[in-house]
């Protein structure tokens, strides 16, 4: 609800603009008509919290005032950050094992580690790779000087 | 959230090599297999990271891929080189042991099979592990 009215305003429209304002629902418009309302002396009793409220941003002279609207916007901008990034972390968790055959991407474990195990057989497959490799440097070098005696 | 922060970490290390270049532009290719693995465990063996890529007949990446593993060989505290068959078919096989990172061992393998010069095959291994390079590469190469 939009109130147009441009100086003052009653005690009952101040009383709804109050209530939609601890909803966070309140438009800048009304904000700056309930700071104006609030302003005035000799206001009710029941206006004091609002007043102190109020008037607490007012002696700071900040254009910013602190006003329920603008926190429920940051928190839930945070809340969508926080969102997004616990999205992007489990999806990197998800996805580190994979592999990819021709362009198609897998992420069925199971598979990944079969792939990964092929690699290792594709790898090993040369008898003399492996004789040589597991030579350590005494064997080799017995090997070689055995090379000269013959 | 701290193991996926260090898988991050992970993938990081592979940077300062060449051959991550190879992973990074030819994983999808036609004709290719690349297999990722991270903080996975092998008959007891820790693959903090491992990659493969599989090319077949494809010279140009091939030969790209070798230049840029003799840029990384100047980087290894071990190489190891087997050359073997003549004529028609011949193979080649490099293991280098690089120096550790993140308290890790890291460790490059790669092979290539040329046969009738019209079946090439390139296969390119990296891996980041904290148990002995040298029991992990006789488990490797006795893998059948």
């Amino acid at each position: 609800m939009k109130l147009q009215i441009k100086h003052t305003i009653s005690y009952s429209e101040a009383d709804q603009i109050i209530e939609r304002y601890y909803e966070g629902l309140t438009t800048v418009l009304e904000e700056k008509l309930l700071r104006e309302f609030l302003s005035q002396r000799n206001l009710p009793e029941r206006f004091e919290p609002e007043k102190a409220i109020f008037g607490y941003f007012a002696n700071k002279k900040q254009k910013s005032v602190f006003s329920i609207h603008s926190f429920v916007r940051w928190a839930s901008a945070a809340v969508l950050i926080i969102t997004v990034i616990s999205v992007e972390l489990f999806s990197l968790k998800t996805e580190k094992n994979y592999a990819y055959i021709n362009g198609k991407k897998i992420t069925d474990i199971e598979l990944v580690r079969s792939f990964a195990e092929n690699s290792f057989k594709d790898i090993s497959d040369d008898a003399s790779v492996n004789e040589t490799y597991n030579l350590d440097s005494k064997e080799i070098i017995k090997q070689q000087l055995g090379a000269f005696s013959e | 959230m701290l193991s996926v922060l260090s898988c991050g970490f992970g993938l990081q290390a592979q940077n300062g090599l060449k051959i991550k270049k190879i992973f990074d532009d030819y994983a999808n290719g036609k004709g290719v297999v690349m297999v990722q693995l991270i903080n996975e465990n092998m008959d007891g063996f820790d693959f903090g990271l491992y990659k493969s890529i599989t090319i077949k007949n494809n010279p140009a990446v091939v030969e790209q891929l070798q230049k840029y593993l003799e840029e990384d060989q100047t980087q290894a505290d071990k190489v190891k080189k087997v050359e073997s068959g003549t004529g028609k078919e011949s193979k080649s096989t490099t293991f280098l042991l690089l120096p550790k990172r993140n308290n890790r061992y890291r460790l490059i393998l790669y092979k290539y099979e040329n046969i009738y010069k019209s079946d090439q095959t390139a296969i390119l291994i990296y891996i980041e592990t904290k148990s002995n390079p040298d029991n992990m590469l006789n488990f490797i190469l006795k893998k059948k």
